[in-house]
């Protein structure tokens, strides 16, 4: 089993990871004593009951598995008190957006690199239509639509960053850690850790969301009806339209392909490692907008 | 200094055994990490108020969505927010601040 702080391989399951954790939290090792104190507890507990814990945490008999993801990742960032980008996202200043957009800027371009990762390692016919379709959404458009990442660059024209100072930005560290994170996983490991690391996240935009409990959407949608610029609210509809789909198809692919390679547990652990990498990487959004708004 | 929290000084966990002086006392976190987070977090209050010593700090919030927080000193106060990363403070807010009259204008207390 997958050490979901660390990444450390762990020979045996709950039991084995409790012993884990307790030593790293003896040790005060921050990753660890960090994650359990934000998704299992901050109270110190024996190792039977944070083995307990632990299973409890993990399971996912109820639902399945896509829908145990879906669970947790409502948890982490739509609940009543949301993720601090989502609670911007409701009525977002345009400092906010053009943090969005560079930031942004620089994860699509791993994402596609994570796609072609993934299609060059798995055999599956229906995950390699799965990622040329996304690539191809990113990069080129589908239809008539623009391409997302030109949607995107074109947001923050609307806004008055110009393209070039995007393209020649740097990622703020929160970021770089997330895409050097996404790159080593669709590169080194298994072609369904990466599946899950990346596509887990595109419930960000998924309109279903309330469905599984979550208190916010991705951002108001009244944000379409407003006056926001045209090119954001292109850019905001098709993300919002398209990410449905994506999250969800991508996620029964998950789930079929876990179960037929009995990796669940792993997937977990990967799901799990993505999400705290993907909330650092919202607050680098954040963060880029608000040395956009002293700068500007 | 007065603390509300008998856990970490920073998150109020009880994970971890991790021991620094912070402003001549020695205190109690987690990890490495929440301590970086306090003393950097102490430092801002200090620089921004030019206090010298700080004798109380209520800490309320968490990681993500960020702190809210009282600190005094003598008969003065200070309601700020703050929001760390990896130990580094990313941001910080004076919401209020004064001098105590009566009763600390601390908002839990009213």
């Amino acid at each position: 089993m997958i050490c979901p702080a660390c990444e450390e391989n762990i020979s045996g399951e709950f039991a084995e990871l409790s012993y884990h954790f307790h030593r790293e939290a003896e040790r005060s090792n921050a990753k660890h004593v960090m994650w359990l104190n934000r998704n299992i507890t901050k109270e110190k507990r024996d190792k039977e009951k944070l083995e307990r814990m632990l299973r409890e945490f993990y399971d996912f008999s109820d639902s399945g598995l896509a829908n145990w993801i879906r669970k947790r990742f409502v948890e982490k960032f739509f609940s009543a008190q949301p993720h601090p980008f989502i609670a911007e996202m409701q009525n977002p200043s345009k400092y906010t957006l053009m943090g969005y957009v560079t930031e942004h800027y620089h994860f699509l371009r791993q994402w596609v690199k994570s796609c072609a990762f993934i299609i060059a390692k798995s055999d599956s016919y229906d995950v390699q239509i799965y990622e040329m379709r996304n690539i191809s959404e990113e990069y080129f458009g589908q239809g008539k639509e623009r391409p997302h990442i030109d949607l995107l660059l074109r947001m923050g024209e609307s806004l008055g960053l110009p393209r070039d100072r995007v393209l020649t930005s740097s990622p703020l560290p929160a970021t770089r850690r997330g895409i050097n994170f996404w790159n080593r996983v669709c590169r080194d490991r298994h072609w369904l850790l990466g599946m899950v690391s990346m596509h887990s996240l595109e419930l960000i935009a998924d309109r279903n969301v309330k469905k599984y409990g979550a208190s916010f959407s991705y951002f108001d949608p009244k944000i379409l009806d407003g006056d926001a610029t045209p090119e954001t609210k292109d850019f905001l509809r098709a993300g919002y339209e398209a990410d449905v789909y994506h999250s969800s198809d991508a996620l029964n692919l998950v789930e079929k392909y876990a179960e037929e390679l009995k990796m669940e547990r792993d997937v977990q652990s990967y799901f799990l490692l993505s999400e705290d990498k993907f909330s650092d990487y919202l607050n680098a959004r954040l963060e880029r907008g608000r040395l956009y708004e002293k700068e500007l | 200094m007065k603390r509300n929290y008998e856990g970490c000084a920073l998150c109020d966990a009880t994970w971890g055994d991790y021991w620094r002086v912070v402003d001549g006392e020695n205190m109690f976190f987690c990890c490495s990490i929440c301590a970086d987070a306090f003393e950097n977090m102490v430092n801002e209050v200090k620089k921004v108020t030019g206090w010298d010593r700080i004798d109380e700090i209520k800490i309320e919030g968490n990681y993500s969505a960020g702190r809210d927080c009282f600190a005094s000193s003598g008969n003065e106060y200070v309601n700020y927010f703050f929001r760390h990363e990896d130990g580094r403070i990313t941001e910080f807010k004076i919401k209020e601040q004064g001098q105590f009259r009566n009763q600390p204008k601390d908002p839990r207390n009213r």
